[in-house]
C-alpha cells in the first residue's frame, strides 16, 4: 500500500487530490457519483461575511477548450454555512478547507475568526475572484495589500492558511513571496484568467450574441497553470497546489513535475463527477504497480531529482 | 443520481433538425415527466442537458434540435453507438384533475411526456403545441396533440400557440397548465392562465453547469412568498410556478 500523504508542514492532507472552489458546492452536492472522503480535500463555495446574490443575467459560457464564469460568488453567507453545511462535512467526515472571501481586510479577518473558533482546521483566501467589483482580486494584484491581509489574518487563524493567487498579474511570485513573508503555509494557482467568450449565430438576416466576461477556466488553461506554478516554484519554499485544466493523473502529474504538492480538480467535476475520486485510486494503483512507496518519491521521479 | 452508459437503439430524423433518440439502459432507469438528463459530448468543457420524452421500461427516449455543436454530434451517432449521460435530474410536473399540457417547438417533449404518464392513470389532459413551420413538427407525435399551430399558418391554426391558450382554457376549463418552450411564450401563457386563476407550472431552460446545484451557473430570479431570492434551474426546477418567475431576467436561456 503506498502512502499518498501530503506532509508538508501544515498542510496535511490523506492525498493530494482536492476539488477546486466553486466547483464542488459546499459539502454533499457530489456524493451520489464519488466516495467524498476519499477526497484530499474538498474546498467549499467562497464563502462571504454577508449572504450573496450573485450576478445577473448569463452566467456561464462554453468556448472552445473550457468556459467562462461569472457566478459573482453567490452564497450562502458565513453564518448560515457555520450553522448548515459544517456540521454535514464534519459528521461525514468529509476533508475539506472554507474558501473564504472579504470587501476588506477587516472583513477576510473577521471570516478567519469565525472559522477558527469553529473549529475549521484549514481555509483558503480567495483574493483573486474576477467578478466581483469590490474586494478579493484588488488585494491578489498588489504585493504590499495581499501581504498586510496574509499577515492580519495570520494572527487570527492558527491552522494551514492557504491563499489562493490570481493570474491576473506581471508577477505571479512577488505575489506568492509576500504570501509566504506573511505566513501562509501554502498557495494554490491559480485562479481562472479573465477573459470574454461570445457565442454568434446568424438567424433571418440578424446576428444573435450570446456573451459572458467572466474567469476562463477548464483545459485551455493548463499551460498558463502549469507556469505559473513553475515560476512560484523558483522561488518559494511554502508548499504550491497547483490546479487549472486538470483531466486525468497525467495531467496530475505535469502539476507534480511542475512544483505542485497538491492538486485541485475545478472544471473537469461537470462533465466527469467521479473525476476526483477516481483520480485517486488511479494514484493509489500507479504508486502500487511501479514502486513508489511516497509521494515525495513520486514527484522526485518527475522532477529528476 | 449517477453516471449511465447507454446504448442507442436508434436515433432518427423527426423533423427538421429534429431528433429522436432511443436509449437503451442496462436494467432500465426511474424518471418522470420534465426530468432531464446529461449527456457528455467528447471534448465538450459541459454537458448537455436534454429533456426526457418518454420512459420505455428499458431505458429513455430523448427528443431534441440540432442548435449547435454538442446536438449536431448527437445527431450523427447511430444505432449501437454509446453515450454517457448523468441523471435523472429535476423535479416533476404536478398535475391537477383537468391538465392543459402546452410544447412550443422542441418544449413538446417534456408535456409530451406527461401525457402519455396521465393517459396511463386516466387523468383528463389536452396536449396543445406550436411550431415556427410545417418542417419542424416531429411526424411520430403528431398523432397525440390535440391542436397544433404554426406561426406561418402552414400546419393547423396559424399563429403562435400562446394566441390558442385561451380558447383552449375557455373549451376545456383546466385546473392546471404545463408549459415548455422559448421564454416569450410560457410568459405571456403564465399571464393568459393567471388571468383565469389557473395554476400554471412552467419548464424553464438555462445554461447548465453542473447539472446539481453546485456550481450555482443556471440560477434564475424567483418571488418566493414576498422572497425574491435565485434558484438553481437544474436543482429546483426546471418546473417553477409560473407566477414566481421573473421571465424578464430569463431572455438569456
Amino acid at each position: 500500500m503506498p502512502d499518498l500523504s501530503v506532509d508538508k508542514g501544515k498542510l496535511q492532507l490523506k492525498n493530494p487530490i482536492m476539488t477546486a472552489s466553486g466547483t464542488y458546492g459546499y459539502n454533499l452536492e457530489y456524493e451520489d457519483f464519488t466516495d467524498l472522503t476519499k477526497i484530499g480535500a474538498i474546498v467549499t463555495k467562497a464563502i462571504t461575511l454577508e449572504p450573496r446574490d450573485g450576478n445577473r443575467g448569463q452566467r456561464i459560457i462554453e468556448t472552445e477548450c473550457g468556459m467562462i464564469n461569472s457566478i459573482g460568488l453567490e452564497n450562502v453567507g458565513i453564518e448560515r454555512f457555520l450553522r448548515e453545511k459544517l456540521p454535514v462535512l464534519n459528521n461525514r467526515g468529509i476533508s475539506f478547507a472554507v474558501n473564504i472571501a472579504g470587501a476588506s481586510i477587516d472583513e477576510y479577518a473577521l471570516l478567519a475568526k469565525k472559522c477558527e473558533s469553529a473549529g475549521i482546521k484549514m481555509i483558503e483566501l480567495n483574493v483573486s475572484c474576477p467578478n466581483v467589483q469590490h474586494g478579493c482580486l484588488e488585494f491578489g494584484v498588489d504585493e504590499n495589500i495581499l501581504e498586510a491581509l496574509v499577515k492580519t489574518v495570520r494572527e487570527v487563524f492558527t491552522g494551514c492558511l492557504i491563499i489562493k493567487l490570481t493570474p491576473n498579474v506581471t508577477s505571479i511570485e512577488k505575489l506568492g513571496l509576500a504570501c509566504r513573508n506573511a505566513g501562509a503555509d501554502a498557495v494554490s494557482a491559480i485562479n481562472t484568467i479573465k477573459g470574454t467568450g461570445i457565442k454568434l449565430s446568424f438567424e433571418n438576416g440578424k446576428f444573435k450574441k450570446e456573451q459572458v466576461t467572466g474567469g476562463y477556466s477548464g483545459r485551455g488553461i493548463k499551460p498558463a497553470a502549469l507556469g505559473a506554478v513553475l515560476r512560484l516554484k523558483k522561488v518559494l519554499d511554502i508548499p504550491i497546489i497547483g490546479m487549472g485544466g486538470i483531466y486525468s493523473l497525467n495531467d496530475v502529474f505535469e502539476f507534480f513535475a511542475s512544483g505542485a504538492e497538491a492538486v485541485q480538480i475545478g472544471t473537469a467535476n461537470f462533465t466527469h463527477p467521479d473525476i476526483a475520486g477516481k483520480i485517486v485510486s488511479e494514484l493509489d494503483s500507479f504508486m502500487n504497480n511501479n514502486g513508489f512507496k511516497t509521494l515525495d518519491e513520486l514527484k522526485g521521479a518527475l522532477r529528476n531529482e | 443520481m449517477k453516471e449511465f452508459k447507454a446504448k442507442i437503439k436508434y436515433n432518427k430524423k423527426a423533423g427538421k433538425d429534429l431528433y429522436i433518440m432511443d436509449l437503451e439502459t442496462p436494467g432500465g432507469v426511474f424518471s418522470k415527466p420534465g426530468q432531464f438528463i446529461s449527456i457528455l459530448i467528447p471534448d465538450k468543457t459541459l454537458r448537455r442537458p436534454l429533456s426526457i420524452l418518454g420512459n420505455t421500461g428499458d431505458g429513455l427516449q430523448l427528443l431534441y434540435k440540432v442548435r449547435g455543436e454538442g446536438t449536431k454530434y448527437l445527431s450523427n451517432l447511430k444505432s449501437g453507438d454509446f453515450i454517457n449521460f448523468t441523471g435523472i435530474f429535476g423535479n416533476t410536473f404536478a398535475p391537477g384533475e383537468k391538465n392543459l399540457l402546452i410544447g412550443a417547438g422542441v418544449g413538446l417533449a417534456p408535456v409530451y411526456y406527461l401525457k402519455k404518464e396521465l393517459e396511463k392513470k386516466g387523468v383528463t389532459s389536452k396536449l396543445i403545441a406550436g411550431f415556427k413551420t410545417k418542417d419542424e413538427i416531429p411526424e411520430d407525435l403528431i398523432t397525440d396533440i390535440d391542436l397544433i399551430s404554426t406561426d406561418d399558418g402552414s400546419f393547423g391554426e396559424k399563429g403562435s400557440i400562446a394566441e390558442f391558450t385561451e380558447r383552449c382554457i375557455k373549451e376545456n376549463t383546466p385546473d392546471t397548465i404545463c408549459i415548455c418552450g422559448p421564454v416569450i411564450v410560457m410568459k405571456l401563457v403564465s399571464e393568459t392562465a393567471a388571468k383565469y386563476n389557473i395554476n400554471c407550472q412552467v419548464s424553464m431552460e438555462s445554461m447548465m453547469g453542473c447539472s446539481i446545484g453546485a456550481c450555482r451557473g443556471c440560477v434564475i430570479k424567483i418571488n418566493d412568498n414576498g422572497i425574491i431570492r435565485n434558484a438553481a434551474v437544474c436543482k429546483e426546477g426546471t418546473i417553477f410556478d409560473g407566477n414566481k418567475v421573473f421571465f424578464g431576467g430569463c431572455e438569456h436561456a
